[in-house]
């Protein structure tokens, strides 16, 4: 825990992951289900931070087509990862470009109208920030800082997977992601100069 | 533990004047990441995949996508191990090859040039018939001229590095510097040809090694073929050795008194 960088999400049970693979090639159900139990949060983050809240829609497309092509996979658990991951990026980018072509109310509007403003409850606020408004500060970054961190800290990639999945150079993807992170540090950090005060007074009294 | 100093002290993301990238990353996860699954997403998954595996889908082939295994470091340490032998081979190729075609051209040419230019004994093994009428001449200067040379091999050689260099390719000749390649195609007689040629090759100074290696250090330079090396041995040697250098001695004299003769006689 107390290393600059902890084990990457994911990276923990990429053995059972794995296996779990390897047995569902061999026809077994239930080891599917095990695979998908691992993979899909994660996945599902992704997701969210690329489609918002159509993310469930998106991931259940990407599994069917997980489903029908695991036998063409071949790889290791973390290479199930990025295996899935990039399957799921298609199913998203596509799903975008549906939605660009039939625009409607972008769920990124919809979120930022619902964000807590500082006048919640403290704690409601706090809270709030670390979920929706962290999500949305994602979503606002560019769109390969946004990928590059994702793919990096919520499904768990390596460097040279994010790479693989994104298509480009594993160089350009650790500095899109040092960027992205650098940038919500920035903004979180701001933000936080005026969550403080709140904070504080609301302990104090 | 050290990232924490900065926040001073304070624990928990309490303060976050600065914050760090692991304080990012673990907001990240918070937010995006929702532990436990749909039960029903996860159903339709399974189906999918029962369905998928009843229709055989689990025996489709793999597509250059799919393939996860280690890729990096698997490209990385044959692109270590490649990297390493072209070099290798470019080295001792390029070298070779830039010297053989200083020498001798291509091996018709060598023979007609012999006289005048004195390429190294290196044609004498290629062309051991040519020899014998020149042979009457002044029999000492020959062997001298390839100490003149030192450090130049004959094509035979030059065939012999890049057969061995061929087959450390594992017969992968395009991994051959171009030139050698070529030269060694042409040897061959084309392409498809080069497998057996350098088998032919690559076996015969072994066989020949025992003669060549009587003649003494001047013949053996000259004459690492196989059939050349093991008739000289023991009589002709001697004979041949000057058979070499009849032609040239006398535009070689000098240089072949200079520095050819501590080695020259096999005797």
């Amino acid at each position: 825990m107390g290393q600059g960088t902890e084990p990457r999400r994911g990276q923990a049970y990429d053995g059972e992951l794995g296996a779990a693979v390897a047995r569902a090639q061999q026809g077994d159900e239930a080891a599917f289900a095990v695979a998908y139990r691992f993979v899909q949060p994660g996945l599902l983050g992704y997701l969210r931070g690329l489609v918002g809240d159509d993310a469930e829609d998106v991931a259940s497309d990407a599994w069917l087509e997980i489903a029908r092509d695991l036998g063409r996979f071949r790889g290791d658990g973390a290479g199930f990862r990025g295996w899935t991951a990039t399957i799921a990026r298609h199913r998203a980018l596509d799903h975008l470009r549906r939605q660009r072509v039939r625009p409607r109310s972008s769920a990124l509007e919809q979120d930022v109208l619902e964000l807590p403003g500082p006048q919640s409850t403290h704690d409601q606020a706090l809270e709030a920030l670390s979920t929706e408004h962290a999500l949305e500060l994602v979503r606002g970054l560019p769109r390969d800082q946004a990928e590059a961190v994702l793919l990096r800290v919520v499904v768990g990639l390596d460097g040279p997977a994010a790479a693989r999945v994104l298509g480009k150079r594993p160089g350009a993807v650790r500095t899109a992601a040092h960027r992205g992170l650098k940038r919500l540090a920035r903004q979180l950090g701001a933000e936080s100069v005026t969550d403080d005060g709140p904070r504080t007074l609301g302990e104090s009294t | 533990m050290g990232e924490r100093q900065s926040d001073g002290g304070l624990p928990g993301r309490g303060s976050r004047h600065a914050l760090l990238d692991s304080d990012v990353e673990a907001l990240i996860v918070a937010s995006l990441i929702r532990e436990g699954v749909d039960a029903g997403a996860e159903q339709r998954a399974v189906a999918a995949f029962r369905a998928a595996r009843d229709a055989g889908a689990l025996r489709t082939g793999t597509r250059r996508r799919d393939d996860w295994r280690a890729r990096e470091r698997r490209y990385l340490g044959r692109s270590l191990r490649t990297t390493l032998s072209v070099l290798l081979a470019s080295l001792t190729l390029g070298g070779v090859a830039v010297a053989a075609i200083g020498v001798a051209g291509s091996p018709d040419e060598g023979t007609k040039d012999a006289p005048e230019r004195s390429p190294a004994p290196s044609s004498a093994p290629r062309d051991p018939a040519q020899k014998p009428p020149r042979a009457s001449h002044g029999p000492g200067t020959g062997a001298g001229s390839s100490p003149a040379h030192p450090d130049r091999p004959d094509p035979a050689q030059d065939t012999e590095a890049h057969c061995n260099a061929y087959e450390r390719a594992g017969g992968r000749g395009r991994a051959l510097e171009a030139t050698a390649w070529q030269r060694l195609v042409a040897a061959a007689g084309g392409e498809r040809n080069v497998t057996a040629y350098c088998a032919e090759r690559l076996e015969e100074p072994k066989a020949g090694s025992g003669g060549s290696g009587n003649d003494g250090p001047a013949d053996g330079d000259g004459a690492p073929e196989a059939n050349d090396g093991a008739g000289n041995a023991p009589g002709n040697g001697a004979a041949d050795g000057p058979d070499n250098g009849a032609g040239r001695s006398g535009s070689e004299g000098k240089r072949s008194q200079s520095d050819g003769r501590p080695n020259g006689r096999p005797e």
